[in-house]
């Protein structure tokens, strides 16, 4: 179904580039689409958002109108929007750093409701990038490999029960919580049912992709109290259904794995990094040298916490 | 009747203070070891008072809401102001003053026990009575009795029109007017023990005895089975 | 030429108005002067859960193994307010037996259901008529039902039960009481209703003393105090406006809800309210769970459905509706035996036979469930009854999970509406699931 995988450096260094190898590694798990989580330099001072626009031919008034909602909000923009330089492709992807006291799921809201307009991500650090096609294609439209960061997810989509477009592409942002994000192998059967308590709480959801479900749902459980990995842990008899995650905060990477152990998940770590992936050949990609590498089973949780985190 | 409550040595509640879930908690325990209580500030709150145990007894200061005394199990209540629904329902023993006037439903499915109303009752007083004796010193409302079943209900005022609705083998006493019957209810003249056996209960609740030109309605049993030529009879209801 | 029409015998038998049943109903009502009156539910053909179906899991998703790997039954009801119940009912299964009266049915039964329940991990509720002491010792976990008439509504006894079910009405014959024959008013249940012997007892269909939602709420309030704050408090609806009232029942502080659809089952009824009141529990469900939704309540308040409920697959489909648990009445007691081909000669005498009585309001149950006549009582052995019972909740039970399981759930709880499709257009309609094959809703006034 799908392909996931995620890097944790020691030092700042090149998430992007080595995210790719890994993707690329797995496309025959999936070429649907491919998606990106990374986390780049912590700016206190402002929040990054990235967003897709639906028709890049009215790139100059949906921009205008963003700006107009997040002044409404009490925002605005610190420096202008850039966008991916694809000029024949029918939608456009913006960067967007705007002032970091904005009402994260108003502004998110009120994009959304314009109409032609997925927030993908919000953060201080956390940037999405994901598309339809495979990891090359996806990586060259929108300069994946140039990133540099501490972090990152990646995955590659086979898409099982809802559509193949980019809003149903992982990772997914747990909106509104700026900075927490998830790439998911698996399929949650009690997808709706979760839905519709946490909506009836108040949440939104952009897609209904059970994937998104996981990561709302984990960090409401976080605002209201628990760590990390007593959300984790939470979510192994919350969610039913067949699921290895990946949910990544500022802090680092936490894994969950499912109670029948269906879906794989291996890691290895040396100085230098901590890598995980779906697939053994996808991390070689990225620790070329002969390492021992660690399988995961039934019901586990794991953190690859950051040191300085 | 003079109250033999306001004892010195009663324990006192507050009901402004505690919240009805506490009052009734404390209440029922110091009831439970025989002791006097007396609730301030009642304010017409609903719930107080509900399934209280003898051997003590519990004057409310006031008045009371809904279901006062409610699944009473024992022990004596006193209201001095009014009461509103249900004013002990379902009580299986015990005793119930109230000295003002009660709402509707007073002593609804009442299986023991006594309670005395000095005032009036509202509509439905007595319904669907299973036992024990229910006295009214006022008028009793509308559909008073309503499908009684066993049990006393003792009206020294008026009975509004309804009363007797569908009465199953409950006895309804009235010394003042009849406004109108209920669904298969008549009248009938108590015979001269009955009358001793209501007065008696009169007196001793502390009504004063005067001479009483006393009714009795029961039913007419044309609703008890379904039969064909009670056919008229069913068609109004 | 032809032969002419006028001498056809059959001709009447085509007619879908003047029916043989018809023609016996009018004449009857001549006879007696009143409607008839009957036991068991609508004979009448109405929507179904039938016209669901499930969709297992292929390839967008993994199944779990049928014959053996776990799935979870527990279910918990009135756990939304632990300040207010601080036991919330818990049983093993998502089933339970349905409210039935020790009246309409006779002793042996209520003891033979309660054994089978509690051997299950389940519970039983008393019913119309106050709790029998019987059934007490043989239910490990009781609901206790106050209906309008209170009879013998007695303190204790709401104590010592597991929950209170706040009777509104019944599916089977809503906005109307509880009705006993004379035949059956005899003995123990005169002593314990307190009702003239042989009477035909009609209850009162409004409570004495609450007369609406509004006091409903106060009427909570005092039976949660009077328990001390233990056990949930339940309301039983019958399914009409069910949007409607599920939500003023929730706001009236309600713990569980239970809804009974009109193809609920009665001991005894007018016929005419069991085929034209009520809408079918196929209807109900998603609309009970929709309103809660709409208040912001489900998953808070529970949410039981019953009438007509008989298989695994029935307890699924409600399951996957919205509903927590389910209870089953008439197919608990076919369970124990009713319309079992046994004493074929005593069901002739009713002018019926096994597979086709419905005469629970006679009294003459020819196998002792919907009797109070000892000697009748006596050929249903509550030992006996008692496994059947539990031999049938198992057997259900492994159907509910098998269907769970196949859709690659490890909690019966957790199968949902987009775990189904509909067969019909009515029923896409009706609950808002899609129609098969083009896996949209039908919804003709959008």
């Amino acid at each position: 179904m799908c392909g996931i995988g995620g890097i944790k450096l020691t030092e700042p260094g090149p998430i992007g580039e080595e995210l790719v190898r890994m993707m690329t590694a797995l496309r025959h798990r999936g070429t649907d689409s491919t998606g990106f989580a990374l986390y780049g330099p912590w700016r206190e001072d402002r929040l990054i958002a990235r967003l897709r626009v639906a028709e890049r031919e009215i790139l100059d008034a949906t921009l205008k109108a963003i700006e107009g909602e997040l002044q409404k909000a009490g925002g605005r923009f610190l420096g202008p929007p850039t966008w991916d330089s694809a000029e024949r492709a029918q939608d456009a992807f913006v960067r967007l750093e705007v002032t970091p006291n904005v009402d994260v799921e108003r502004v998110t809201a009120a994009w959304i409701a314009l109409g032609g307009v997925e927030v993908h991500s919000f953060g201080h650090s956390l940037e999405i990038i994901k598309d339809v096609g495979d990891a090359l294609t996806v990586a060259e439209r929108h300069g994946i490999r140039r990133f540099v960061g501490t972090h990152g997810l990646g995955h590659c989509r086979l898409a099982t029960e809802t559509d193949v477009d980019v809003a149903h592409g992982h990772p997914f942002w747990a909106r509104p919580f700026p900075d927490v994000s998830i790439v998911h192998n698996g399929q949650i059967t009690n997808y709706y049912k979760s839905r519709r308590l946490l909506e009836q709480s108040g949440y939104q959801f952009s897609s209904d992709n059970d994937s998104e479900l996981i990561s709302v749902l984990l960090a409401d459980q976080m605002k209201h109290g628990k760590t990390f990995e007593e959300a984790l842990r939470y979510s192994l008899t919350a969610l039913d259904g067949v699921f290895t995650y990946l949910l990544s905060i500022p802090e680092g990477i936490g894994l969950a794995k499912d109670r029948l152990a269906i879906k794989p998940m291996i890691s290895a770590e040396t100085n230098r990094a901590v890598v995980m992936a779906t697939e053994e050949q996808a991390i070689r990609q990225v620790l070329r040298e002969e390492i021992n590498t660690k399988s995961y089973g039934q019901g586990e949780v794991v953190i690859w916490a950051r040191q300085d985190g | 009747m003079e109250s033999v409550m306001d004892q010195v040595m009663a324990t006192v509640l507050d009901a402004d203070v505690l919240p009805p879930r506490y009052l009734n908690e404390q209440l029922r325990e110091l009831m439970a070891r025989g002791e006097s209580v007396v609730v301030q500030n009642p304010r017409s709150r609903h719930n107080l008072g509900v399934a209280l145990p003898g051997p003590g007894q519990v004057t409310f200061k006031g008045s009371v809401g809904y279901y006062c005394g409610g699944l009473s199990n024992g022990g004596v209540v006193e209201i001095t102001g009014n009461a509103g629904w249900g004013i002990g329902e379902s009580m299986a023993r015990g005793l119930i003053r109230v000295r003002g006037s009660v709402g509707q439903s007073v002593g609804a499915s009442l299986r023991g026990g006594t309670i005395v109303v000095e005032g009036d009752a509202g509509p439905r007083a007595g319904v669907a009575q299973k036992g024990g004796v229910v006295v009214v010193g006022g008028s009793i409302g509308f559909l008073s009795g309503f499908m009684a079943q066993r049990g006393k209900l003792i009206a020294l005022g008026d009975a509004a029109d309804g009363v007797g609705d569908s009465l199953y083998e409950g006895n309804i006493f009235v010394a003042g007017r009849i406004h109108g019957l209920g669904i298969d209810a008549v009248i009938a003249r108590p015979t001269a023990e009955e009358v001793d056996d209501i007065e008696a209960i009169v007196a001793e609740v502390g009504f004063p005895l005067k001479p009483r030109e006393w009714k009795q309605v029961i039913a007419g049993r044309k609703l008890w089975y379904f039969d064909k030529r009670e056919g008229q009879t069913w068609l109004k209801v | 030429m032809a032969e002419s029409l006028n001498h056809k015998p059959s001709q009447l038998g085509r007619s879908k108005i003047w029916t043989p049943h018809a023609i016996q109903d009018i004449q009857a009502k001549a006879e007696l002067g009143h409607y008839q009156i009957r036991g068991f539910s609508t004979f009448f053909s109405i929507p179904t859960l039938d016209q669901l179906t499930f969709l297992p899991a292929a390839l967008t998703r993994l199944p779990l193994e049928g014959y053996r790997e776990f799935c979870e039954t527990k279910t918990v009801l009135g756990g939304g307010k632990p300040d207010l119940v601080s036991q919330p009912l818990e049983l093993d299964i998502p089933i339970y037996i349905a409210s039935m009266s020790f009246g309409a049915l006779s002793r042996n039964a209520k003891v033979a259901l309660g054994l089978g329940a509690s051997a299950v991990g389940t519970c039983t509720s008393t019913g119309e008529g106050g709790m029998l002491e019987d059934e007490r010792q043989a239910s490990k976990k009781l609901i206790y039902q106050i209906t309008p008439s209170r009879y013998q509504l007695d303190l204790d006894h709401l104590r010592r039960a597991d929950a209170i079910e706040i009777a509104v009405g019944q599916g089977a014959k809503p906005g109307t009481g509880g009705v006993l024959l004379g035949a059956k008013v005899i003995d123990k249940v005169v002593e314990m209703r307190q009702l003239p012997k042989g009477i035909d007892q009609r209850s009162s269909v409004r409570h004495p003393d609450f007369l609406g939602a509004d006091d409903m709420q106060i009427k909570i309030a005092e039976l949660r105090d009077a328990t001390g704050y233990r056990v949930p408090i339940f309301c039983k609806l019958p399914a009409c406006r069910v949007a409607q009232d599920v939500k003023i029942a929730a706001k009236s502080g309600v713990d569980v809800i239970v809804i009974d659809g009109m193809e609920g089952g009665t001991g005894a009824s007018p016929e005419f309210l069991l085929d034209h009141t009520g809408i079918p529990t196929l209807a109900a469900i998603p609309a009970a769970r929709r309103a809660l939704e709409q208040i912001g309540m489900y998953g808070k308040v529970s949410l039981v459905v019953s009438g007509g409920l008989k298989s695994g697959a029935d307890v699924a489909k409600a399951l996957a509706l919205g509903a927590d648990a389910v209870a089953f009445g008439t197919a608990a007691l076919i369970a124990l035996n009713c319309n079992a081909p046994l004493y074929a000669e005593d069901y002739a005498a009713l002018g019926t036979a096994p597979g086709y009585c419905y005469h629970c309001h006679t009294g003459r149950c020819p196998v002792g469930v919907a009797t109070q006549d000892e000697e009748l009582q006596k050929r249903l052995d509550p030992e006996e009854a008692g496994e059947r019972i539990a031999s049938f909740l198992r057997a259900v039970t492994m159907e509910a999970t098998m269907i769970a399981k196949s859709c690659g759930k490890s909690d019966v709880h957790n199968l949902e509406p987009e775990d189904m499709r509909a067969l019909t257009l009515e029923a896409s309609a009706m609950t808002g699931v899609p129609l098969v094959g083009v896996d949209k809703v039908v919804a003709p006034w959008d």
